[in-house]
C-alpha cells in the first residue's frame, strides 16, 4: 500500500469532510491534505507560497481534483501538473459534480487518469471514494520516482 | 429488266420419239407373233384331225381286210363255199372302195415327201390283198372240186398273204405316225422360236420401261428446275411492280402535300400581312401606352420615332416631335452634349449602352433621374444609322430604394444587436446550467451526507421518528438531485449539436431492454422489437428518446403480470412511423395536452415515480429531428407512443 499523501482539491468544506469520512470508513488511512482552491493546490504541488517548505520528495500519491474551483480552475491545475516534468506522472482523478461533456473531454484531453462524478447519495459517494482510494493506492502500480 | 421466259427443249428429247417408236414396234411384233401362234395352232389342230381321221380310216380298212380274210377260213367249218365266196366278194368290194378312196385322199397331200412311201405301202396292200383273194378263190375252187386237202394246203398260203397285208397296214400306220411326229416336232420348234421372240420382246419392254423411267425423272427434274426459276422470276417481277406502284404513290402523295403546303403558305402569308398591319398598329398603341420614354434618333439628333411619354415630357405631340431635333428641347447645352456623346458612342461601337442615373430636365424645369438603354438601330428601307432608346424614370424608384436601404440598414443593425444579446443570453444560460449542475448539487450532497452522519454518529440519541425524518430529508435531497439532472438533460438536448447518421434503432432498443431486465430481473415482460429498424439522426439523442419511452413503458407496466412492450414501425402519410406500445396503466386522454410539458406528470409519484421531464426531453429531441410525436392511451389498457423522424436533413 502506498502511504503517500492524498491531495484533495475541494473548495466545499462540507464535501471535503464527507470525503474524509468516506476514506475513514473505508479504512484508507493515508494523510489527507485539502487544498481549498486551485492556487493552493499549485502551491502545495510545486512547493511555493505557504508550502515553500515542503520537500518535493513527499509528492502526493493521488490527487483528487474538482473542476469548479476559486482562483485557478481545476483544468488549469491539471494542465500545470501535466506540464511539469516532475509532476506529469502523478495520478490525477477528477472528482466533480459536473457531467458536462465539455468538462469530460477537456479533462481527458489534459490526460486526467480518471473522471468520477460525485453522487449526491452519501452512501454511494463513500463507496465511490473508497473504491478510488483502493484502486489508486493499492491496485495501481505507480511510475518509478525520479 | 428482261426475263428469259421460254422453256428450253429438254435434252435427249429424241429419245422420247425413239422410245415411242420402239413401243409401237414391240406392240405390232407381239400382235404378229400372237397371230402366228394362233395360226400355227389352228393349222396343227386341223392337220392332226386329218391325220387322225386317216389313221381311223386305215384301221377301218384293216377291219374290212380281216372280213375279206375271214370267209376263206370260215369255209373249212361251214363247207358253204358259195355263201362264203359271196361274203368275201362283198367284203372285198367294200374294202376296195374304201382303199381307193383312202389312196386318192392321201395322194392329194403332195407337199409331204413321205407320201410316196405311203402310196407304195398302199400298193403293197393292194398286191397282198389280190394275192390273198386269189388264194381264197383257189380254196373255194378246191372245195367246189371236193379237194379239201388241196384247199387246206392253200389256207396256209392265204394266211401268209394276210399277214403280209397286215404288215403293210402296220407300216402304213407307222408312216402316218411318223409324219405326225415330225409335224409336231416342227410345230414345237416354231413355238419355241416364237417363245424366244417373246422373251426378246419382254426384255425390250423392260428396257423401254427403264428408259422411260430414267428419262421421265430427268425430264421431271428439269421441269421442276425450270418451274422454280420461272416462279422466282415471277416473284421478282411482282416485287419490282409493287415497288414501282409504291414509289408512284409516294410521289403522288408528296406532290399533293407540296401543293397543299404551297396553298397553306400563301394563305399564311396573306394572314401574316394582315397581322403585320394589325400588329404595327397595336405596337404603336402599346408604345404610346408605355410610361417609359421610347425614342429613336438619327446621328444628327433628329427624332425618327417617339412615344406619347416623350412628347408629353417636352410639352408637344408625337406628330410634331417627329422630324424635330433633340436640340429643340434640351434644357441645357450640357444635357444636349451628354446625350449626343452617348448616341455617338452607341453608333460607333455598334453595341448597346446602359446609362444609369442620368439627369434630364423637362420643359417645366423638373429634374428626372433616368435609366436609359440605347441600341444601334437601322430603319428598314433606309441606310440611315439611328439609336433606339428606352428611358425609365427612376426618380421615384431611387427615392424608394434609398428609403428601403435605410430601413434595411436599421434592421440589420437591430438584428446584429439582438443576435449579440441572444448569444449573450445563451452563454449566460449555459453558465447558469453549468452552475446549476455544480453549485445546486453540492449542497444536496451535504444535506444527504450530514443526515447520514447524524444517523450514524447519533443513532443512540435519535428515536425512530427522528431517524424517519432524517431519512425523509435524504430522500428529498436525492429527488432534488434527480430533478436537477433531468433539467440539465433537457437544456443539454437543446444545446447539443445534431450529428446525423444512420442509427440502428432495433439494436439500440435491444440494448436498452437488456439493461432494464438486468436492473429488474424479477420482472417478466414480453418485449417484441421489429428487427433492423433504422433512422437518420443523432445516435446519442435517439438513444435518449428510446430510453425514455422504453423506461416509461417498463415503468407503467410494472403492475401487470402479463406485461408486454412492442417497438415496431408502420407506414404513415409522411413516411415511417415508429411505435412503442405497452399494455400498462395508460392515462386519460383528457390530459394528453400536458403529456410533453416539462415537469408535468399524469401519475402520482407514489404510484409511478418520475421527474416529469423525460417526455419533454423526448419531444424536443424529436422536434430537433424534424419529426412529430404523439400518444394514444386508455386508462388500464396501455399506451402507444408514435413518432416520426425526418428522413433526410
Amino acid at each position: 500500500m502506498n502511504n503517500g499523501v492524498i491531495l484533495l482539491v475541494e473548495d466545499n468544506p462540507s464535501d471535503a469532510d464527507l470525503a474524509r469520512r468516506a476514506f475513514e470508513r473505508k479504512r484508507i488511512l493515508n494523510p489527507l491534505v485539502v487544498a481549498e482552491d486551485g492556487q493552493e493546490a499549485l502551491d502545495y504541488l510545486f512547493c511555493t507560497g505557504p508550502h515553500a517548505g515542503r520537500s518535493p520528495d513527499t509528492d502526493p500519491a493521488l490527487v483528487l481534483l474538482d473542476i469548479n474551483l476559486p482562483k485557478v480552475g481545476g483544468l488549469d491545475v491539471l494542465r500545470r501538473i501535466r506540464g511539469d516534468a516532475r509532476t506529469k506522472h502523478l495520478p490525477v482523478t477528477m472528482l466533480t459534480t459536473s457531467k458536462e461533456e465539455q468538462d469530460l473531454i477537456a479533462s481527458y484531453d489534459l490526460c486526467a487518469n480518471s473522471y468520477i462524478r460525485k453522487p449526491v447519495d452519501f452512501t454511494q459517494f463513500a463507496e465511490a471514494v473508497g473504491q478510488l482510494g483502493l484502486y489508486w493506492l493499492v491496485l495501481n502500480q505507480a511510475p518509478p520516482k525520479r | 429488266m428482261t426475263a428469259e421466259t421460254a422453256t428450253p427443249r429438254p435434252r435427249w428429247y429424241w429419245l422420247y420419239f425413239a422410245l415411242a417408236a420402239f413401243d409401237l414396234m414391240t406392240v405390232s411384233f407381239s400382235l404378229y407373233l400372237n397371230h402366228r401362234l394362233t395360226q400355227s395352232y389352228s393349222a396343227s389342230i386341223r392337220v392332226n384331225e386329218t391325220w387322225a381321221t386317216r389313221l381311223g380310216t386305215y384301221s377301218a380298212l384293216r377291219d374290212l381286210a380281216s372280213k375279206v380274210n375271214a370267209p376263206g377260213n370260215d369255209v373249212f367249218d361251214s363247207q358253204a363255199v358259195d355263201e362264203e365266196a359271196q361274203r368275201m366278194k362283198q367284203a372285198l368290194a367294200a374294202f376296195d372302195g374304201k382303199l381307193d378312196h383312202a389312196r386318192q385322199e392321201l395322194s392329194s397331200e403332195t407337199a409331204i415327201a413321205q407320201i410316196t412311201g405311203l402310196l407304195d405301202e398302199f400298193r403293197q396292200v393292194r398286191k397282198s390283198m389280190d394275192e390273198m383273194v386269189a388264194e381264197a378263190d383257189l380254196i373255194f375252187n378246191f372245195f367246189r372240186n371236193r379237194q379239201p386237202r388241196e384247199a387246206g394246203e392253200r389256207m396256209a398260203t392265204m394266211d401268209r398273204k394276210y399277214a403280209r397285208l397286215n404288215q403293210a397296214f402296220s407300216r402304213l400306220e407307222e408312216g402316218v405316225r411318223e409324219i405326225q411326229r415330225r409335224r409336231f416336232a416342227s410345230q414345237h420348234e416354231l413355238a419355241q422360236q416364237l417363245q424366244r421372240a417373246e422373251y426378246a420382246i419382254v426384255a425390250g419392254i423392260v428396257l423401254m420401261i427403264l428408259g422411260v423411267t430414267w428419262y421421265g425423272s430427268k425430264v421431271m427434274r428439269e421441269m421442276t428446275n425450270a418451274t422454280r426459276a420461272r416462279e422466282q422470276l415471277l416473284a421478282e417481277l411482282q416485287q419490282a411492280r409493287d415497288e414501282l406502284d409504291q414509289r408512284v404513290e409516294q410521289r403522288t402523295a408528296a406532290l399533293l402535300r407540296t401543293t397543299q403546303d404551297l396553298n397553306e403558305q400563301i394563305a399564311e402569308r396573306v394572314a401574316a400581312e394582315n397581322q403585320l398591319r394589325d400588329s404595327e398598329r397595336r405596337l404603336r398603341q402599346i408604345i404610346d401606352l408605355v410610361p417609359h420614354y421610347i425614342f429613336a434618333k438619327d446621328s444628327a439628333g433628329q427624332f425618327v420615332l417617339a412615344n406619347q411619354a416623350v412628347a408629353q415630357a417636352y410639352g408637344t405631340t408625337v406628330q410634331e416631335l417627329e422630324g424635330k431635333s433633340y436640340a429643340d428641347f434640351a434644357a441645357s447645352d450640357a444635357e444636349l452634349q451628354r446625350a449626343h456623346q452617348s448616341d455617338m458612342e452607341v453608333l460607333e461601337s455598334g453595341r448597346a449602352k446602359t446609362t444609369d442615373n442620368e439627369i434630364i430636365t423637362d420643359t417645366n424645369g423638373v429634374e428626372h433621374v433616368l435609366s436609359t438603354v440605347k441600341i444601334p438601330f437601322t430603319f428598314s428601307g433606309t441606310e440611315r444609322p439611328a439609336v433606339l432608346g428606352v428611358s425609365t424614370d427612376i426618380t421615384e424608384r431611387n427615392r424608394a430604394q434609398q428609403a428601403l436601404q435605410r430601413l434595411n440598414d436599421e434592421l440589420e443593425e437591430r438584428v446584429r444587436q439582438r443576435t449579440a444579446a441572444l448569444v449573450m443570453a445563451n452563454k449566460e444560460l449555459e453558465a447558469f446550467s453549468y452552475s446549476v449542475s455544480h453549485d445546486l448539487r453540492s449542497p444536496l450532497r451535504g444535506i444527504d451526507g450530514w443526515s447520514q452522519v447524524l444517523l450514524e454518529d447519533y443513532a443512540g440519541k435519535l428515536d425512530d421518528t427522528g431517524k424517519s425524518h432524517l431519512n425523509r430529508v435524504r430522500a428529498e435531497a436525492r429527488r432534488m438531485s434527480e430533478l436537477i439532472d433531468s433539467m440539465l438533460e433537457l437544456s443539454r438536448v437543446m444545446r447539443a449539436d445534431l450529428r446525423r447518421e444512420t442509427v440502428n434503432l432495433s439494436r439500440m432498443a435491444d440494448d436498452l431492454v437488456s439493461t432494464l431486465r438486468q436492473r429488474q430481473p424479477e420482472r417478466t415482460v414480453e418485449v417484441v422489437i421489429e428487427p433492423e429498424m433504422t433512422a437518420q439522426g443523432d445516435a446519442r439523442l435517439l438513444r435518449q428518446v428510446l430510453q425514455n419511452l422504453l423506461e416509461n413503458a417498463w415503468k407503467f407496466t410494472a403492475k401487470r403480470s402479463d406485461a408486454r412492450i412492442a417497438f415496431d414501425t408502420a407506414r404513415g402519410v409522411d413516411g415511417i412511423v415508429y411505435r412503442i406500445t405497452d399494455n400498462g396503466a395508460g392515462f386519460d386522454m383528457a390530459y394528453a395536452g400536458k403529456l410533453f410539458g416539462a415537469f408535468q406528470r399524469l401519475h402520482k409519484a407514489t404510484e409511478f415515480p418520475g421527474t416529469g421531464v423525460g417526455l419533454a426531453t423526448v419531444q424536443r429531441i424529436i422536434h430537433r429531428h424534424g419529426g412529430k410525436i404523439w400518444a394514444d392511451s386508455k386508462v388500464g389498457e396501455g399506451t402507444t407512443f408514435q413518432f416520426t423522424i425526418e428522413e433526410s436533413a
